[in-house]
């Protein structure tokens, strides 16, 4: 494809959009590091686009219910963790209400670095992708953890209704282990029981499953991050972070 | 302190957006294991600029293509099973010169890489100061000169402190990994922590030596 | 930001202006990465004003002067204490900088959200930063290491058509031995586990000791703990009109926002 030449005008434009497409993500890994995945849908992802969708590592969450389900359901983990842990420090959080004590002793950063953003000519829609230098510190079976959660986004947004919003996202985490490991002899921990009953705490499974990025292991194949966007005249023209 | 007008202020704007997505190209490029099209797509071609890029690490510099493409590519550890890199580019600060020639970027970043050391599969952390001049060639912005500072390296899993204080390059995975560079030299010193080379791009006239990361500013240069 | 409401010229100078905070942001990284913290209040903190802003978890600093005796002058005295040690071990440091020789704070800044102000003279941006902290000569003879994950907001004036720091907010949520301590697991054991003794700082030669911790205002952010619920200190900036400290800047602790804590702040439980 021949890179579009810009007048200035087009460019400045171009530029506001890019900046603001950063901003949108960036006030994503917030409300993911502070808890608040039920707002996510509502907030960030379009409305009106065909099928959107979340990718994880294994599988496709297809269509706004599905995606709405899959962070709802994070929330209410984080929701049950919390009342198990009223119950494990009553001290601390014992006269807490359940509102009061939601989201104790889970943080999950997600410092979004090297971005590549590139708008449509058009100015209809963008694609972007991101590395992601995360965390997740959590309640689990094992007790209170650190786990590496470090990985790359890629999404597609379109522009609606003057807001850019999500249409297509791909989360893929590479590295998952826990903090201070050695990530190639695999980390046993034992279950600690006062919060065993956790392990019981399922996500949904995504709509249609597919070992879309591999986590690292010493037995994976080499393993390149999503495809970079390139500079493109119209969706159609270019590849999508959706399913195809 | 040039005037522009507005046409020229905001293509400024965009020379810097674009020379930071040169770098963060390179970066996946680089995790992606395509390390000859980062060569091929994003470096220097022109015959001067070729001629004089270079590659540095705290051990020295290759430069010339060829000499970058032997180290970088001949001699790449990545691409086996269970191998893999990724060396973010965060905290950059860019600055073009006034005559819109050349760019310098400064950037940070925590990295983690597993590769084979001395025969096993190895996990690392390693931090680095990273450091690019870029210049404009016929069909864009071009890494130049390009210089990685390691500030640590250490074992996941291994408490940094338990490193000896004078490690020997060869018990450094990265020095060894570095190779015998075509101008070595003790090119960055992390022994009193903070090292001011190369400089923190500030606003400039036109390219001069001193103020970029290639060997000819670097102040243990010996012509 | 909306280009639908903006001329040519406004967006080259948002557009200016977001590329002049990022780069004074990552120059602000830098300086604290050499230690020159004086120096960096000197040259990139706005030099019309007195009304600097810059906070920790242990509190904040609300004017020029102390800004310079809390952030500066307390890493100054710390540095200078930590030189004597180390000049007793390692000759070879004498006439070197304290405060680069004490350690080497790295800030990789993610997740960038940027406003400029409709009268493009003040601009807000917050970040996350996985840190991490390493010194190579100590007293003890071991390298030192740390991984530390903060959180910034920051205010920026333009003044004389230059970009300066005014305000910077920081917010530690964690950080332990590289590659040693998982934080989570760390943060447990010292709810659960009876606390180990603080060994005492021996005195260095002059008989200096590292100080305090010093700021007038008070503990406005808990590190993580399994208990320490959300905590949204630095709310992200929205899009606004003009500068105004006591609303839209992160000059106060809990500026107004969305999704911002409600306060008072939650008991941490390592807090007196």
């Amino acid at each position: 494809m021949v890179k579009a030449q810009y007048s200035p005008q087009q460019l400045a434009e171009r530029f506001i959009d890019q900046r603001e497409i950063q901003n949108v993500m960036g006030k994503y890994a917030l409300l993911t590091m502070i808890c608040k995945q039920a707002d996510l849908v509502d907030r960030f992802w379009s409305k009106q686009a065909e099928q959107p969708t979340l990718a994880k590592n294994d599988g496709w969450y297809v269509g706004l219910d599905a995606i709405r389900g899959y962070y709802q359901a994070i929330s209410d983990q984080i929701g049950e963790t919390a009342k198990l842990l009223k119950k494990v420090f009553p001290k601390q959080l014992g006269d807490k209400t359940d509102e009061e004590a939601f989201g104790a002793g889970e943080h999950f950063p997600r410092p979004l670095t090297t971005p590549i953003v590139e708008v449509a000519a058009d100015g209809k829609t963008a694609k972007g992708l991101w590395q992601v230098m995360g965390a997740n510190n959590a309640i689990t079976p094992n007790g209170p953890l650190s786990t590496w959660n470090w990985g790359y986004v890629a999404a597609d947004f379109v522009l609606e209704d003057d807001e850019w919003k999500i249409w297509h996202l791909q989360e893929f985490t590479e590295l998952s282990a826990p903090v201070a490991s050695n990530w190639v002899a695999k980390t046993e921990l034992p279950v600690m029981p006062e919060f065993a009953s956790l392990a019981d705490l399922k996500l949904p499974v995504p709509t249609v499953a597919a070992n879309l990025y591999e986590v690292y292991s010493p037995e994976r194949e080499y393993t390149a991050p999503p495809k970079m966007p390139e500079p493109y005249n119209t969706f159609a023209e270019t590849f999508s972070y959706g399913m195809n | 302190m040039k005037h522009f007008t507005e046409e020229e202020r905001i293509q400024r704007v965009w020379d810097k957006e674009e020379a930071k997505t040169v770098l963060f190209r390179n970066m996946y490029y680089m995790a992606g294991n395509q390390r000859e099209t980062a060569l091929d797509t994003l470096w220097v071609k022109e015959p001067e600029n070729a001629k004089t890029a270079s590659y540095g690490k705290n051990w020295g510099y290759y430069t010339g293509m060829d000499e970058i493409r032997r180290y970088y590519v001949d001699n790449n550890p990545f691409g086996a099973k269970g191998t893999m890199n990724c060396h973010p580019v965060a905290t950059i600060r860019v600055e073009e010169a006034e005559d819109g020639k050349t760019i310098l970027c400064q950037w940070y970043n925590a990295s983690y890489e597993t590769r084979m050391v001395n025969g096993e599969l190895t996990p690392l952390w390693i931090c680095e100061k990273g450091n690019a001049d870029l210049v404009k060639e016929a069909d864009g912005w071009k890494i130049w000169h390009y210089f990685i500072g390691t500030d640590l390296q250490v074992e996941a899993g291994q408490l940094y402190g338990d490193q000896p204080v004078d490690l020997p390059d060869e018990e450094n995975p990265v020095a060894v990994e570095f190779g015998k560079p075509t101008l070595p030299m003790e090119a960055y010193i992390t022994r009193y922590n903070y090292y001011p080379y190369p400089a923190i791009p500030e606003p400039y006239e036109t390219y001069r030596p001193e103020l970029g990361c290639g060997p000819e500013g670097n102040p243990k240069y010996q012509a | 930001m909306n280009k639908k409401n903006m001329t040519f010229s406004h967006m080259i100078d948002v557009a200016e202006a977001c590329i002049e905070v990022e780069n004074q942001q990552s120059k602000h990284a830098i300086m604290h990465a050499a230690g020159l913290t004086e120096e960096e209040l000197d040259t990139m903190w706005a030099p019309k004003r007195d009304d600097f802003f810059w906070s920790h978890n242990f509190g904040g600093m609300n004017c020029r002067a102390d800004v310079y005796k809390g952030w500066a002058g307390g890493l100054a005295q710390n540095a200078h204490y930590y030189y004597r040690r180390l000049l007793k071990v390692y000759p070879e440091v004498e006439g070197k900088e304290p405060r680069t020789l004490m350690e080497c704070a790295v800030h990789m800044l993610g997740s960038s959200i940027i406003e400029v102000a409709d009268d493009g003279m003040s601009a807000r941006g917050s970040w996350y930063t996985p840190g991490v902290i390493f010194s190579t000569l100590n007293p003890d003879q071991k390298k030192e290491g740390i991984w530390i994950w903060e959180r910034y907001g920051n205010d920026f004036v333009k003044e004389d058509g230059e970009w300066y720091i005014l305000s910077q907010h920081v917010c530690n949520d964690y950080g332990g031995a590289m590659d040693k301590d998982n934080w989570a697991q760390v943060s447990y054991e010292r709810m659960t586990q009876p606390p180990m003794p603080r060994p005492q700082p021996e005195p260095a030669d002059d008989g200096s000791l590292p100080g305090a911790p010093w700021a007038p205002m008070r503990l406005f952010y808990a590190s993580y703990s399994p208990v320490q619920t959300p905590q949204n200190a630095c709310p992200w900036p929205s899009p606004y009109k003009t500068f105004d400290r006591e609303h839209t800047s992160y000059c106060v602790p809990f500026a107004e926002g969305e999704y911002s804590i409600t306060y008072p702040i939650p008991d941490h439980p390592f807090m007196p």
